[in-house]
Parts: structure tokens; sequence; C-alpha cells
């Protein structure tokens, strides 16, 4: 896959997670070394975390909720939101990470 | 603001505790991306903020016994050491390639806010275990009560919200809820 088609692969799942039902927030999923040397390389900031492999992608995404619903259903929504985003892309794996369940005063 | 080293990094954020309160007084601007960009970071802020609102409310009721300075550090370096536990846990058994998780500091976080939500209740230490794979959590919290509270109630309220905010989420169980009254706070009623 091209390094270009890559970074916009990532940049259509993160939008669909931030823009599914429930999220509050996408929050980076990669590690800081990895995101350090993407910005050095002038490659837009994706959060989310793309491992390309032969025959597809795995990806990893980061979010924060709501703690007052379930959790769980926002996470699947995400799951399913990203298989959809990721086009001509086969997603093999989709991990989503709920890293903050967040309560408003 | 220099970046700090990772001893005492907050979630890969590069920044420090200290680092991040700083941010807060500030109104967070200039808006850094590693901060606004992190869960954990996010999570601290959000938490600093609170015990702040906390303290603020206490000292306008013109309270014998505020939140003092070391109570409130002794809380964010519990809050800073509870974030950084990132242990993933599922919230439900993984189906078809596809995975469902919450960090262990996210529920941290649920806990402390759902604790403290609790009338008379300031919640200090949390710690969090799961035996076994999609077993049961059990919790473990170290809470202050408002002098005059009936203290058993309190601890009651505590523990019921508690296992119901965190049942809420998936497949998540809650087996124990250990509550233990460490401290006494008092406001102008007390």
């Amino acid at each position: 896959m091209m390094e270009t088609d890559a970074a916009l692969t990532g940049l259509l799942v993160d939008s669909a997670a931030a823009q599914t039902a429930g999220v509050e927030e996408v929050y980076a999923a990669r590690p800081l070394a990895t995101r350090l040397l993407g910005g050095l390389a002038g490659a837009p900031e994706v959060r989310s975390h793309l491992q390309h492999r032969a025959d597809g992608v795995d990806v990893t995404v980061s979010i924060g909720v709501s703690g007052e619903g379930d959790s769980a259903e926002v996470a699947q929504r995400v799951a399913d939101s990203v298989r959809a985003a990721a086009g001509g892309t086969r997603v093999e794996h989709v991990h989503v990470r709920v890293s903050r369940l967040v309560r408003r005063p | 603001m220099e970046v700090t080293g990772m001893d005492d990094d907050i979630g890969g954020s590069g920044y420090s505790l200290e680092q991040l309160s700083t941010y807060l007084d500030r109104g967070r601007t200039p808006r850094v991306a590693a901060i606004e960009s992190n869960a954990e970071a996010q999570a601290i802020l959000a938490s600093m903020q609170r015990m702040r609102n906390l303290s603020r409310e206490l000292v306008e009721k013109d309270a014998r016994a505020p939140i003092s300075e070391s109570w409130y550090d002794g809380i964010m370096r519990e809050v800073a050491r509870e974030i950084r536990a990132g242990r993933d846990i599922p919230l439900r058994r993984p189906v078809d390639g596809t995975e469902l998780s919450v960090t262990e500091g996210a529920l941290y976080e649920l806990i402390r806010a759902v604790g403290d939500e609790v009338p008379g209740v300031l919640v200090g230490r949390v710690r969090l275990a799961q035996p076994e794979a999609y077993g049961p959590l059990q919790v473990r919290m170290s809470i202050s009560v408002q002098y005059g509270r009936r203290i058993a109630e309190v601890v009651e309220a505590a523990r019921e919200a508690v296992a119901s905010a965190v049942q809420r989420h998936g497949e998540l169980r809650v087996g124990d809820v250990d509550v233990t009254v460490e401290e006494v706070h008092q406001d102008e009623e007390g």
C-alpha cells in the first residue's frame, strides 16, 4: 500500500470513529515514538493505529465515551463504522479501546 | 513548556503531572496537541479540575477543614498512578475479528467520579483487580466522609453507585466493593 493511501485510510478511520454516535473524543492509539516519527515526516496526524499486512490492515482506535451509557454498544458501533469507512481496504482486525469514561457534572 | 523525561511521563504524552497542572493553570492555552489528543492526560486534567472545583466549593462554604494541599497532592498522585495502569479489560469476548476493551485507567476515572458524586464522599485511593479473565472485578477504595454523615449509609451508597456504574458497560461484572473510611472532612454544617 502506498504511504498516501495508508494515511488516507487512517484519516477515514479517525473520521468514522469521531462521527459515531456516543463518541466524545478520538485519542492517539499509536505509540508516542511512532507519532513523533510521523510528525517529523510531515504526515497528517492520524490518531488511530493501523498496522498494514499483506492482505489487509489491523486497526486500533482509542475513544472516550460518556460514562452514563453502555460503552460496549458505542465501541461496537465504532468497529462497524471503521470497517465501512476503510473502503477497499480489507480490515482484518479491529480493536476499539475505550480509554475514557467521562462523567459530566 | 519542556517535554518531560519518560519516568514522569503521563500516558506517553511527554508531560508530567506538574506540567499538566501548569497547563491547566494557563487555561489550556496555547493548545498542546500532544496533551489534547492523549486520553490519560485528559483524564488527569479532568480529575484536577474536579478536585479544584471541590476545593473551591468547600472554601466558599467557609469550611473549617477544607481539602488540604497535601490531601489534594496525594489524590493527584493517586490519580496519576491509577491512570498509568493501562491494562485492557475486555468489555466482552472477541467476535469476528472485533475486540472491544476498556482500559483500567478509564474504569479508575469512572469509579472515582461516581464515588465523588455520592453526597458526603471524597474518594481517596482506588484499587482494581480481576483475578480471572472475564471474571468479576474486585474494587477496593478508601474515602473521606463528611462529618455528621451516617458512615454505614454513605459507604453502602458508594458501594452501590460504583457497582451500578461499572456493570453498565458490556459484560463487566463487579464482585466485592470494599470501602474503607480513612478520613473525615467538615464543612459549615459539620
